[in-house]
């Protein structure tokens, strides 16, 4: 903490000048209500359901034995939250892949240009390479597993094929 | 032709569809005009369910002389996600000399890029190619593996299906030998006939050969 800020909490009142007088600060110490001087929330706003995320009233709760919905499962709410908050990111990764594209085209360019620099824009480009591949595999996840369980389809089409010669003498 | 490999001749458009003001919704025509694979790395369509194909402007619209072509479509091409993604603006400074990517309907794609599919590398045989291969890092390991296993995958299935046709052939020779009853018969030949109905269906999603829906007009 620097000197000027340990004054500032220590001294019981610092006076500030605001430019048109002086104004006492009060210290953390003093801005503290004590415990007895607060009031009780739920003596305050009543009974009513704290997790309620619609637009009911209040004092309408939801009948946890007649919902349908999935133990564990989120709400309504709380998925649009997340998808809100999702949203962003995607579109900046998106546009930061873009922009990677967009620089990899120009330094390629650069590149059958030649000259002095040219060992250097290789090796911007080089980074650029991975990074475009960091951010856009050029094989996804789906592809590999769609490709995996062809192979697992493949071997149980084998093996029946295998068992029905077996059991049939073919 | 088979899967990854680029066509021998140039191709010559056999759709017209009408003058559409969203470019995205010319991507039907275009996947029926391309046979569902991506005009740069070839990659089926229906390799895997959800892949992401776009409408790649050839001429880039985000080229103001250009941006007059974004729904016209001549200019329009069927391509994989990253193969669009890494195209991006690419378009030669000097339009005389290139280099181009090249693209099935202006260029004979053979001359330019080939196929081994020893190596699963696409392998360059121009300046044209050379560019196209690098810009869209057609040779990225995970690609190599990708074909590679494609291939293998393939080749498996194909030797499947002629094992399970030759087991219906012989089902039927025990059937008319009284070897077997009708009722063993009628179940075995079911299931024989559903493994290669699934078999084809796989292989045809893989190496891209699954028919497309018909264009809704």
């Amino acid at each position: 903490m620097s000197l000027y800020a340990t004054q500032f909490f220590t001294q019981p009142s610092p006076q500030l000048w605001n430019g048109s007088g002086w104004f006492e600060m009060k210290t953390r110490e003093s801005r503290r209500t004590p415990l007895h001087e607060t009031h009780s929330v739920t003596g305050y706003v009543g009974v009513f359901d704290m997790l309620s995320t619609g637009t009911e009233s209040l004092t309408e709760t939801i009948d946890l034995e007649s919902s349908s919905d999935v133990a564990g499962a989120p709400t309504r709410a709380i998925e649009e939250s997340v998808a809100e908050l999702n949203q962003p990111s995607i579109d900046h990764h998106k546009f930061e892949t873009e922009r990677i594209a967009r620089q990899r085209v120009t330094l390629l360019a650069a590149s059958y240009v030649g000259g002095d620099e040219r060992q250097e824009i290789v090796a911007r480009l080089e980074i650029l390479n991975q990074r475009l591949l960091h951010r856009s595999p050029c094989i996804t996840v789906e592809q590999v597993t769609a490709l995996e369980k062809a192979d697992d389809q493949l071997s149980r089409i084998r093996a029946a094929r295998e068992e029905r010669a077996r059991l049939l003498g073919l | 032709m088979s899967v990854f490999h680029y066509p021998k001749t140039k191709h010559t458009r056999f759709l017209s569809p009408r003058q559409f003001r969203m470019y995205r919704s010319y991507k039907r025509y275009l996947q029926t005009e391309f046979s569902r694979v991506c005009v740069y790395c070839r990659q089926p369509d229906s390799s895997a369910p959800s892949l992401i194909y776009h409408v790649d402007h050839y001429r880039p619209k985000s080229i103001a002389k250009f941006s007059h072509l974004s729904c016209t479509y001549s200019n329009l091409y069927y391509a994989c996600a990253n193969c669009n993604v890494r195209k991006s603006t690419d378009w030669p400074a000097d339009e005389s000399k290139g280099p181009y990517v090249v693209n099935p309907c202006d260029h004979e794609m053979m001359k330019h890029l080939r196929f081994d599919p020893t190596t699963g590398k696409v392998e360059a045989l121009s300046n044209f190619g050379a560019h196209t291969e690098t810009l869209l890092q057609l040779n990225d390991d995970a690609r190599v593996k990708y074909r590679l296993g494609t291939l293998k995958t393939i080749e498996l299935y194909q030797r499947e299906i002629s094992e399970l046709e030759m087991q219906s052939k012989k089902l039927k020779i025990k059937l008319r030998n009284n070897e077997v009853t009708q009722a063993q018969f009628d179940s075995a030949i079911q299931d024989i006939n559903a493994d290669i109905n699934l078999a084809k269906e796989t292989l045809q999603s893989h190496d891209g050969t699954l028919p497309i829906p018909p264009i809704k007009k």
